[in-house]
């Protein structure tokens, strides 16, 4: 683990019941529908990867059946949705002091390796649809693991150890550098740049002004007579969703309510 | 309708005034005119390009906001914030700390924002070199 890195987090998918590599956190989406966003978690330089606990009377406490079991998806700190009880405010969990590190960050191919192994192939079937597509959650469906998209067709096989040969290390790593120059550009210089500034002649944007949070209308405004949607066109903002999705994947209604003192914007 | 208590609306930045992409290297001021539309509190953040994690550098945390009890307003009741690798003289309470040689962009948070916000009659200045 490198400080000044950023963060680094392992990713796991619902159904993973291996133990987590050691020193590693893991973050995953929930299999119920309610808990589709990741929260990976920042780094941190002085942990072990353990849950820290503080001692009690100068001895240590001993560990929890919990903290054993605690790479499991089940034990993974989630942030709940708030349910709308204003003051009962948002349930979250504590992540700091959390170990958060990319698996084999600096080795390619033995991530791939550890994500098969360790992620049913179906999951990993359906996040590269979602990448490729932009589908929304409403027109995700579960599917048969495809080997060309969980990775399978490069000769990572499950339940059998990865080792690639040079020309194959030298592929996966490029393909790497291309999707990370890739996801950099289509965040931070999109086209249509200008369609979803505050103002025409502003750098200050935010994706949600054009398309909403389903990238399609914008926003309904909430007025004194109720709510007024917007006209619609049809047309899936395709610009807005790949600068938005890149850098923070996730979206739902309550980023992109246009009123005053509720809903948030991303 | 004014339902307040929740929610919050943000705008990022990742050019400054010039068109050119923020660079850790050079200074930059923000300038937030008197009315901020927000009825809980406001907070301006750097994030690295790479990452799109919060800028790591000796400042705790990239944050300037009106609840880091240290920004100062000018006689006006503007808001002046400053990024580079050091601060400007008397303005370390107003400045965030970047890396040179490394991109970030800006976020500013408005929480339970007012209707100066969604009118679009209050706006920020550009992250303007200096």
């Amino acid at each position: 683990m490198t400080c000044g890195s950023g963060g680094s987090p392992t990713s796991a998918c619902p159904g993973r019941t291996g133990r987590r590599a050691a020193n590693t956190c893991s973050s995953a989406p929930g299999t119920t529908a309610r808990y589709r966003k990741w929260f990976p978690r920042r780094a941190f330089p002085d942990v072990t990867g353990r849950r820290v606990r503080p001692p009690v009377h100068g001895r240590q406490r001993p560990r929890t059946r919990s903290q054993d079991h605690q790479g499991r998806v089940a034990d993974l700190p989630l942030l709940p949705r708030n349910r709308g009880h204003p003051g009962r405010g948002v349930p979250g969990r504590q992540g700091t002091a959390r170990a958060a590190r990319a698996a084999a960050r600096n080795d390619i191919p033995q991530g791939l390796g550890i994500v098969v192994q360790h992620g049913p192939t179906e999951r990993l079937h359906l996040l590269g649809h979602h990448q490729r597509t932009g589908a929304t959650r409403t027109s995700r469906r579960r599917r048969p693991a495809h080997p060309g998209t969980a990775g399978l067709g490069r000769r990572i096989t499950k339940g059998k150890p990865f080792a690639p040969d040079d020309p194959l290390r030298g592929i996966l790593e490029d393909a790497v550098a291309v999707g990370n120059a890739t996801a950099r550009t289509v965040s931070f210089a999109p086209r249509e740049e200008g369609g979803f500034t505050y103002h025409e002649d502003s750098n200050w944007f935010n994706m949600l002004f054009v398309g909403g949070y389903e990238f399609l209308d914008p926003p309904p405004q909430i007025t004194p007579n109720g709510v007024v949607p917007s006209r619609s066109d049809w047309a899936r903002k395709l610009n807005r969703t790949r600068r938005s999705s890149t850098p923070t994947p996730g979206s739902r209604p309550r980023r992109a309510c246009s009123s005053p003192g509720w809903g948030r914007s991303t | 309708m004014q339902l307040t208590g929740m929610g919050s609306q943000y705008l990022m930045a990742v050019r400054s005034g010039d068109g050119k992409y923020l660079s850790g290297a050079d200074i930059y001021r923000l300038t937030l005119l008197a009315g901020i539309p927000e009825s809980r509190f406001w907070s301006v953040m750097a994030y690295d390009r790479q990452t799109r994690s919060m800028l790591q550098t000796d400042q705790r945390k990239p944050d300037v906001s009106s609840q880091s009890g240290t920004v100062q307003e000018n006689p006006d009741g503007s808001i002046d914030i400053y990024f580079g690798p050091t601060a400007p003289d008397g303005k370390a309470g107003n400045s965030m700390q970047t890396v040179p040689g490394k991109g970030y962009f800006v976020i500013l948070r408005l929480y339970s924002p007012l209707p100066a916000f969604v009118d679009k009659t209050w706006r920020p200045s550009e992250i303007e070199p200096i």
